[in-house]
């Protein structure tokens, strides 16, 4: 028993010597500054390397420039951290989502502005011409009553925008069908989350409009590169999110009229600050934690994260298993068709990447089902297949010698599983059972692919909101490594009741 | 009880190429009877008793059991095969079971009797079997010929009306084989039907009532043990009974390869299943060969093994000598004692081609 505990200690303090081995990595890679001379006009770009979102009009724009090289990174979090890890020079953004306040806080300043600015709208499907002609009538009479005005500059000119007032929607009193509206964006002022609430510039527009035509407003997260796809495969209805209104996008979405022009700026680190983009440092571990957990209810992403992802992992176990039952079945039947074909389909399977599946299924076979639903579908397909093959290399390796004596006593086939082979395959699989279904608790982190909240895309949320990667990173990894674990005591557990049956 | 008309076998290797094994073989089988089958390697002993409880289905022909054609389509193999046991060469036990559970698993899943009737059961066969003391041991843990043994029980469990026993003791230590020899001939002496695919001519011809020599695709010659043993019709059966394996090796001075010849002695003891023999041979040889008969270099060794009599010799010929060199007078009788004490019988005499020593292994 002493044995056992001081063990466990031991494994403790490893784990604890690893985080703390890498908290002082991180920590020296931050403090290398580089020497470098600071950006103030266009000039100064030239051999920089320029970061930008992946998928907006800036990527197209500033592709060709030889005096700079473009880089593209998914989220405005990943762009932020990477300017103080000092991978990029440079973050070319939209003006408007990166207001005074927040970048002093982070330590970044805008250098420049580009020299056009652009006209913002929302996207829908050509076919859907009826919706675009109310709201265009909607922000036409918003425009007139200077009302238009009053809210940008109540979001524009905001400091603190947790507390701003949202106005008062009476949700329950529109029974229309709900208008699905897709945004890419989770940043201040244009759009983002306080717990569960959806705040913002675009958010307040959009509820007024739906008001207006009397259809409460739901929102879905999306990557920015996913949204047009989405919006054409019929899983949203309107897209928002700083839409540039670009020749390309007029000829293949109806665009609304214009809410907003937008300029571009180049984005540096500002190099008097002292405040923002600094070093976790765990002497503030009580701020960091009150500012990534509490504030804002921000736990609360997380939370809904790890359902979701609990979610999305046990129902493609049991589907998963189920499923998989039944192709073993099809992989050991004497019918030659049947096991090829179960063998086809686990052969097809483990040549797609987990997030091109996820992709084909959520855009192109099963349009009109929710995300997660989808994700359960995937991760049950993959399931199903590394299950029946890794049973059916354990009842191989079984070997045919017992089979045989079963056959010979009289057992039938499936008696031959149940009693004979089944237990034994059961007890070599479940290694590699073990790791297949960690295996599926960490590859359902993708799944933010298709506009669901696991716990990865909780985190990038929460970064969103801080802008610091450390600290929600560090959460999840624990949240993570704690479900693993968890996982295999689990299946521990359910092995030793299942070889007693 | 059995009664197989007109059967054939023919194998589709994976290449497409076709092997027949079984050529319209017909025989009957009658209740209380042991058959022995054996034959050379390859002559569908194995696929013939394999035939009989639909292991190996036949290309042609029909089997009957009890007067029922057991090929027929809605023929119920599982209920058959409950009233048939099968042993094979390797065991075959359940890994993942004890001995008792290994035992009882049939009777409990496929007669549902209860677990303490299976058990009290199983416990009395065991018994029978000399295992009362493995019990609770794991397949895993037992040696080649308690392992059969179990296999053995496990087929009693069930009250099978015949047994077929795949070449039960080709996998088990020559020292082991024993006790599954004893267990067979007691069932034997019960009068349980048994059907035996063996190599060991001389426990074909102990245990069984009738013969089955298999060659030429089928049943080149069936009879008692007495007819196919001392009397056979055919040549082929004859050769067969009667065979003997020879290894021979020249002497020609002391520095010989030594090494080569224990080679290739292994390799020859290992094939006719004496392996139990190979340091009683060796010891035998190296006294001969280097005190006993030093002088009389060169000379030739032939070790034969005798399949039915199990008997091992080792003969050492000394060409052209015509007087015996063990009675010569500077011979010193005291360097024979190792050997006498190792072996069963020394006999002497002049042979055409010179004068031999042969040396009778017990």
């Amino acid at each position: 028993m002493v044995n056992r505990q001081e063990k466990k200690m031991k494994r403790l303090l490893y784990l604890l010597c690893f985080t703390l081995c890498l908290v002082s990595c991180s920590k020296k890679q931050e403090t290398q500054e580089k020497n470098v001379q600071e950006i103030r006009t266009e000039k100064d770009l030239e051999g920089k390397v320029v970061g930008t979102l992946t998928g907006t009009c800036f990527e197209i724009d500033f592709a060709g420039r030889s005096d700079f090289r473009l880089v593209r990174q998914p989220t405005l979090s990943d762009l932020i951290a990477s300017l103080h890890k000092g991978r990029i020079d440079a973050i070319l953004y939209d003006e408007v989502s990166l207001p005074d306040t927040l970048l002093h806080r982070n330590g970044i300043k805008m250098a420049f502005r580009t020299e056009t600015s652009y006209p913002c709208a929302f996207a829908c499907t050509k076919s859907n011409l009826d919706l675009v002609n109310k709201f265009n009538e909607f922000l036409a009479k918003l425009k007139s009553s200077g009302e238009l005005k009053e809210i940008t500059d109540k979001w524009m000119n905001a400091t603190d925008y947790a507390n701003v007032e949202m106005p008062d929607i009476q949700k329950d009193s529109l029974i229309g069908e709900p208008l699905i509206v897709g945004t890419s964006y989770t940043t201040a002022p244009i759009s983002f989350m306080i717990g569960d609430e959806w705040h913002g510039l675009e958010i307040e527009i959009l509820n007024r409009f739906g008001e207006y035509i009397g259809r409460p407003v739901q929102y879905r997260l999306f990557d920015f590169a996913a949204i047009v796809p989405a919006l054409q495969s019929g899983k949203i209805d309107m897209a928002g999110g700083v839409l540039f209104v670009t020749e390309e996008r007029q000829k293949m979405l109806a665009l609304t009229d214009v809410y907003y022009y937008c300029y571009g700026g180049f984005f540096v680190r500002d190099m008097s600050a002292v405040t923002g983009g600094e070093a976790p440092n765990f002497s503030d571990l009580k701020e960091s934690f009150n500012k990534h957990l509490l504030v804002e209810n921000r736990w609360v992403f997380l939370a809904r994260g790890l359902k979701v992802t609990l979610e999305i992992t046990l129902l493609s176990m049991l589907f998963g298993s189920m499923l998989g039952i039944g192709l073993l079945a099809m992989r050991r039947s004497q019918r030659s068709w049947l096991s090829k074909t179960a063998k086809a389909y686990s052969l097809i399977l483990r040549g797609i990447p987990m997030v091109v599946l996820l992709m084909i299924l959520f855009y192109i076979v099963f349009i009109g089902f929710s995300g997660i639903w989808v994700a359960v579908v995937a991760f049950t397909m993959t399931f199903a297949s590394s299950f029946a093959t890794t049973m059916d290399n354990a009842i191989q390796a079984v070997g045919d010698q017992q089979r045989e004596a079963g056959e010979a006593m009289g057992f039938s086939r499936i008696q031959i599983f149940r009693y004979i082979t089944g237990p034994q395959a059961f007890k070599r699989a479940l290694p590699r059972f073990k790791s297949e279904a960690i295996g599926l608790i960490k590859n359902t982190s993708v799944v933010g692919y298709v506009a669901i909240q696991d716990l990865t895309r909780a985190c990038d949320m929460i970064r969103a909101r801080t802008f610091e990667a450390f600290f929600p990173l560090l959460f999840i990894t624990v949240i993570y490594f704690i479900l693993a674990w968890l996982m295999g005591k689990f299946l521990d557990y359910i092995f030793k009741i299942a070889i007693k049956i | 009880m059995i009664s197989i008309k007109h059967l054939s076998k023919t194998y589709i290797n994976p290449d497409g190429s076709q092997l027949e094994v079984l050529k319209d073989v017909s025989c009957e089988i009658h209740k209380g009877e042991v058959i022995g089958i054996i034959g050379p390697s390859g002559n569908g002993k194995s696929t013939l008793l394999r035939t009989i409880n639909l292991m190996t289905k036949p290309t042609s022909g029909e089997i009957f059991f009890e007067g029922e054609n057991i090929l027929a389509k809605d023929y119920p193999i599982n209920k058959l095969r409950q009233r048939m046991g099968m042993v094979f060469q390797t065991f075959n036990l359940f890994e993942h079971l004890t001995v008792l559970e290994n035992v009882t698993l049939a009777p409990m899943k496929l007669k549902g009797i209860g677990q303490a009737e299976a058990e009290k059961e199983a416990l009395a066969i065991l018994h029978k079997m000399g295992l009362d003391d493995k019990c609770n041991a794991m397949p895993s843990d037992l040696a080649g010929g308690q392992k059969q043994r179990v296999a053995i029980a496990r087929a009693l469990a069930m009250h099978p009306e015949v047994i077929l026993f795949d070449e039960p003791l080709s996998a088990i230590d020559p020292s082991m084989a024993g006790e599954v020899l004893t267990v067979i001939r007691q069932l034997a002496r019960e009068g349980v039907t048994m059907l035996i695919v063996t190599h060991k001519l001389k426990f074909a011809r102990d245990v069984s009532t009738r013969i089955f020599f298999m060659y030429d695709k089928g049943i080149y010659e069936e009879g008692t043990p007495q007819q196919i043993f001392e009397n056979p019709v055919h040549s082929a059966t004859q050769a067969f009974v009667r065979q003997i394996h020879k290894l021979k090796f020249v002497i020609e001075s002391l520095d010989f390869d030594i090494v080569e010849m224990h080679s290739q002695m292994l390799q020859f003891c290992a094939k006719y299943n004496i392996a139990g023999k190979i340091e009683t041979i060796q010891q035998i040889i190296n006294y001969m060969v280097l005190l006993v008969l030093a002088d009389y270099l060169p000379l030739t060794v032939r070790i034969s093994y005798i399949e039915l009599d199990e008997r091992t010799t080792i003969d050492f010929m000394i060409e052209g000598l015509e007087t015996s060199p063990l009675q010569a007078d500077d011979f010193d009788p005291s360097l024979l004692d190792e050997v006498r004490a190792l072996s069963k019988d020394i006999i002497e005499g002049p042979t055409k081609r010179g004068y031999r020593v042969k040396v009778v292994l017990p």
